[in-house]
């Protein structure tokens, strides 16, 4: 960025007067500011690492009355700065916190109006990834004989455009208890993690509280809920992105057959040929991303169903009962050898020991980083920590490398003397 | 921006007060950094960003990451900034004791030269003008200065 264009990017900035701050998170600050020409809107100061200007710009060219209207998007050293159309009403989260149930009606109404807001975005390749209570404004308007409510999307601070190469997102972001499983970092985004976050957030409606739990499906107690509406939020909260509605639109045509009660859902889709809401033969090869896409891992499945987020401590328990167990299961090894080998030979065979043993240390050592990598340094991102991670294994490994050097020249020496 | 009470005002009270608990609980005293100081004068005069840099002569980037309050400033650099904020004399030093600096010392012939400066009204370039007439090293280096109004 050179002075001049930094100059204008400040002359701009300035120019709007910050009426108040209204968030201040890790993702960016949000501001409610006032133009020049007395215009109200939302200033987003979304920190560089994170911003992602093609999505803004996707959006800039999008009209959709449920999503905030882009007026202006540019660039400070180190944000990327978006001033988009202030959305006045009263946001989910504020219904949920009046800890009231909405009646199935409005609660599907809702749905339907975020499956529209969403299926529009995903029209141009935009994954909103954080679709929650916060985020999702219900607009009143005045209107002939009452009120006509409008369901609004809103805060694509940490949207992205869907990426056909890319096999996970670059940085896990979202909101607790509505991001999908994909979205911790196991695979990319699309646009069935915002139908798992509409799925979520409508048994929040329903359950008139916040989440509980990570994931899955959260349902009302009084168990009134209509069974077609039941199957449509299960597969919609589906664990396996391959397993949900593959758009928001097919999602919402299945809630709207629920509203006019002539839902059929079929929740083991992606075995059986099947009709959906349209009366069009699904089959698998339909899939928008093939169900071989998301490639969790055992460990990492694992890890997700346990539902806790790791601390420190618990990592820490974990590297130092892992790194003992190893270290001890090779002095086992170790002993081994030295035990089975013939009597005659029982001193070379315990020269083996050392290489064995700094081997196993290798090896734990090894484990103990990538564990250590993957939970702390990957999901945290801190520079710091990354480069404290790095000396720490550059240490440990080039001490255990002499050890290994210097066992395996006792060893030779060992050999040679024999 | 609200009046500040004078370092030598809350002295006196402090050096009148019974304990140091009677001084700390009767005085507010603001934790803030520079870059808090520096946007609240810039609030208090209306003045834009922008304006403050091109008057300071400070380089755009660096002056850019002072109010962002991630980059520190040298003694010269926010007696720069003292002068694009058209600050008083008052100001000024709390600026450079907030930048960790010293304060201007009027037995110091260049700091006298400021001083009477920043107390006249002057512009940074006026300032490194007459710092430049009595032989005394410019704010902004001489090569740098061509640009100068």
């Amino acid at each position: 960025m050179t002075d001049a264009e930094l100059m204008a990017a400040l002359e701009l900035d300035d120019s709007y007067e910050v009426l108040r701050v209204l968030a201040r998170k890790p993702q960016g600050d949000t501001e409610l500011v006032r133009s020049l020409q007395g215009r109200v809107f939302v200033r987003k100061r979304i920190p560089r690492e994170l911003g992602n200007r093609d999505a803004w710009e996707a959006l800039a060219n999008l009209r959709h009355n449920q999503l905030p209207r882009v007026e202006r998007i540019y660039d400070l050293p180190d944000q990327l700065v978006v001033v988009c159309e202030y959305i006045e009403g009263v946001s989910v989260r504020e219904m949920l916190d009046r800890g009231t149930p909405l009646p199935v009606e409005d609660a599907l109404d809702i749905a339907i109006g975020l499956c529209d807001a969403a299926s529009a975005l995903h029209g141009v390749g935009i994954i909103h990834r954080d679709i929650s209570p916060g985020n999702v404004v219900i607009r009143f308007a005045a209107v002939a004989g009452g009120l006509r409510s409008r369901t609004c999307l809103i805060d694509l601070g940490v949207a992205r455009m869907h990426d056909e190469e890319a096999r996970r997102d670059t940085t896990p972001l979202g909101t607790w208890g509505f991001a999908a499983p994909e979205q911790y970092g196991f695979a990319q985004s699309d646009a069935r993690s915002d139908v798992y976050a509409i799925g979520r957030l409508l048994s929040c409606l329903l359950r008139g509280s916040m989440p509980v739990e990570a994931d899955g499906l959260e349902l009302p107690e009084d168990e009134s809920l209509p069974e077609p509406l039941r199957a449509v939020m299960e597969r919609a909260c589906a664990f396996e992105p391959s397993a949900r509605y593959q758009t928001a639109a097919d999602f919402a045509a299945s809630l709207i057959g629920v509203r006019s009660g002539s839902a059929s859902v079929d929740s083991s889709h992606k075995h059986d040929v099947s009709n959906d809401d349209n009366g069009h033969a699904w089959t698998p090869e339909e899939e928008s991303v093939p169900a071989e896409s998301f490639s969790m891992s055992v460990a990492d499945r694992i890890r997700f169903m346990r539902r806790q987020p790791l601390t420190w401590r618990k990592v820490l328990t974990q590297l130092v009962l892992l790194a003992s167990g190893l270290w001890v299961a090779f002095i086992v090894l170790a002993d081994l050898i030295t035990w089975v080998a013939p009597k005659d030979n029982r001193m070379l065979a315990a020269s083996f020991s050392g290489p064995v043993f700094a081997l196993g240390a290798l090896v734990a050592a090894w484990i103990v980083l990538r564990h250590y990598t993957d939970n702390i340094i990957r999901p945290h991102s801190r520079p710091l920590w990354t480069l404290i991670a790095l000396l720490v294994a550059t240490v440990i490994l080039v001490l255990l490398g002499l050890i290994l050097v210097v066992a395996v020249a006792m060893l030779a020496l060992g050999v040679q003397g024999e | 921006m609200q009046p500040e009470r004078l370092t030598d005002d809350l002295l006196e009270q402090l050096l009148s007060s019974t304990s140091p608990e009677a001084y700390l609980s009767s005085v507010e005293l603001p934790e803030r950094t520079l870059a808090d100081y520096a946007r609240a004068l810039l609030a208090d005069r209306g003045m834009k960003r922008a304006d403050v840099i091109r008057a300071s002569g400070l380089n755009t980037t660096f002056a850019y990451q002072v109010f962002q309050g991630v980059r520190h400033i040298g003694r010269d650099n926010a007696i720069m900034l003292a002068f694009g904020l058209r600050c008083t004399l008052v100001e000024a030093q709390r600026l450079l004791r907030l930048a960790g600096a010293s304060e201007l010392w009027c037995k110091v012939r260049r700091d006298a030269i400021i001083i009477y400066c920043l107390n006249e009204g002057m512009t940074r370039a006026q300032c490194d003008d007459e710092l430049y007439r009595l032989g005394e090293k410019t704010l902004v280096a001489p090569e740098e200065r061509d640009g100068d109004v």
